[in-house]
This record gives structure tokens, C-alpha cells and sequence, in this order.
């Protein structure tokens, strides 16, 4: 999903080079806005959060070390920027997701499917987006939420239990 | 191996749950990946702050390094320490600020002849 960047744009983007800066941006936008959207479920707040993720990116960049990759850098910041930014958004958003969630009849499998990962845990999440979103192992997935890998074990177990407890009786749309 | 994927699906043909999971697991996976909307880069450009983070860690070393300055030759001034070797470094500031001030009065006036 995302392309190479070379050293010396990233080099130059963490001096501040504005060119180079924007460079990054069109390289890591489809990521960063998928992580956004697969933990808000929502347009305008993927949107939100995305941008909140490049400004987090360009504060932060001098504490990038070069010598380290710099996508699973980046992941991090923009899977702990999204959660941070839900966060705060929580009590002023929250209710009329819930609303929406409940009154919406959903009418097809991927639909279904949406609703039942939003109603997940935040922390479930993801992990859930970060495994089939960007296809990443369990360790990686530990290093990205920083937390241990028994941890990212549980909580996809849990994810996945309650996902197929969830989707059970509408397992003929599903096939 | 033949035998283990025969046993598998077997069982799948027997186990709603697994099934079930088989299923989730596969509609993950083809969860679509969105395209960004239009111009996301260019407004994300437009709310950046002016100076980057590294230009504004250069200016509060910078600012750091005169209050330092300022500070240390205040606590020279002060007369708290009066020994031979704070005086020799005294006695040198004040020239070296002495010798700065002259060069800047000079160079003052020259630009207003001109």
C-alpha cells in the first residue's frame, strides 16, 4: 500500500524541507487515512484524523531515527495519533455513532461486518485493523500498540470470538 | 499432508463455528482499502505551522545559550566571588564587552554617514 521512500527525502523532510515534507505525505497518505478510517468508520473523521496524523508527523519528525525503517515508525504515529484523537473526541462523538449503529438496519455482509468492528473495543480494533488492513504479524502488531505479544494474542482471539458470536445469526449473508 | 487438509474440512463441513470463523477471517481480509480524498496532502500542507520543528529547536538553543551567557556574566558582576581567578575572568569580560560595544558605535555611526 505504501510506496519506498527514498533516504534522502526523509532525510530532508526531517531537516524540515517543506518539498520533501509533502514528498512523505503523498507516500504514506492512503495508509495513514485507512488506519483513520478502519478506527473511526466514518469519513470526515478518518479525514480529521488524518490530518491530525501529518501534523503529529511533522512536529515529531526530527525524533525519527534514520537509521531505523520508517514505516513502522510511521504506523505507530498514526495508529497511537488516531487512538489519541478518538480519545478526546469520545464524548462529543460517541452518541451519535451509537445512535447510528442501532438504527441502522444493515443490509449487506460488508455492512454487518463494519458494524460488528466498530462495536469492538478500541484496543481490539486495532489490532484487528493493523492484521488484515497491512497484513502484520503479532510481534509487529506489539510493537506498533507497544504492548507485549501475549497481549495482541488475547485481544485478537477476542476480537475474532466476538466478531463470529456477533455475525452467527446472519451467517447465510455471509457465505 | 493430504490426510490433514481431508481431516480439515471434514470438520468444516461438520462445524458451524468453524465455518463461521473460516468465513470472518476470509471477509476481513477483503475489507476494501479506500482511496484518500481529494486534495488531503494539499490542505494538510496549508495547516502546517511556518517554521519547522528543527528550525524552532535551533532558535530555543540559541535563546538558551544567551540567557546562559547573560547569566553567568551577571554572577561575575555580582562580587559574590572575589578570588584572583574570577577576577582575571572578570577583568577580561568586561574588555571583551568594552572592545564589542566600541566595534558596534563605530560601525553605527559609519552607517549613518552614509
Amino acid at each position: 500500500m505504501t510506496p519506498d521512500i527514498p533516504k534522502d527525502t526523509l532525510l530532508r523532510a526531517r531537516m524540515g524541507d517543506r518539498e520533501a515534507f509533502r514528498t512523505v505525505l503523498e507516500s504514506v497518505q492512503k495508509l495513514a487515512y485507512n488506519i483513520a478510517y478502519r478506527l473511526t468508520w466514518n469519513p470526515a473523521d478518518a479525514e480529521d484524523a488524518t490530518q491530525e496524523v501529518f501534523l503529529r508527523l511533522f512536529r515529531n519528525f526530527p525524533q525519527y531515527d534514520p537509521s531505523q525503517p520508517f514505516l513502522p515508525w510511521f504506523r505507530r504515529l498514526a495508529t497511537n495519533c488516531t487512538l489519541n484523537w478518538k480519545e478526546k473526541r469520545r464524548p462529543t462523538s460517541e452518541l451519535p455513532d451509537q445512535i447510528a449503529v442501532h438504527d441502522a438496519a444493515p443490509v449487506d455482509a460488508s455492512e454487518r461486518l463494519h458494524q460488528a468492528i466498530r462495536e469492538l473495543p478500541q484496543e481490539y480494533q486495532a489490532c484487528v485493523t493493523l492484521k488484515y488492513l497491512e497484513d502484520l504479524g503479532v510481534s509487529e502488531i506489539a510493537q506498533t500498540l507497544q504492548v507485549p505479544v501475549g497481549t495482541v494474542k488475547t485481544w485478537l482471539f477476542r476480537a475474532r470470538e466476538i466478531l463470529v458470536q456477533k455475525l452467527k445469526p446472519h451467517v447465510e449473508t455471509l457465505l | 499432508m493430504m490426510s490433514n487438509c481431508d481431516d480439515t474440512r471434514d470438520h468444516l463441513e461438520t462445524c458451524e463455528d468453524c465455518r463461521l470463523h473460516v468465513v470472518v477471517e476470509a471477509r476481513m481480509r477483503t475489507l476494501p482499502v479506500l482511496e484518500p480524498p481529494q486534495g488531503l496532502v494539499e490542505r494538510a500542507m496549508k495547516a502546517l505551522p511556518r517554521v519547522a520543528p528543527v528550525k524552532r529547536e535551533f532558535f530555543r538553543l540559541a535563546a538558551a545559550a544567551v540567557m546562559l551567557v547573560g547569566l553567568s556574566v551577571a554572577a561575575l558582576n555580582s562580587g559574590l566571588d572575589e578570588t584572583p581567578a574570577v577576577a582575571s575572568v572578570k577583568a577580561r569580560t568586561g574588555q571583551a564587552i568594552e572592545t564589542t560595544s566600541a566595534m558596534f558605535n563605530v560601525w553605527r555611526s559609519e552607517l549613518w554617514k552614509h
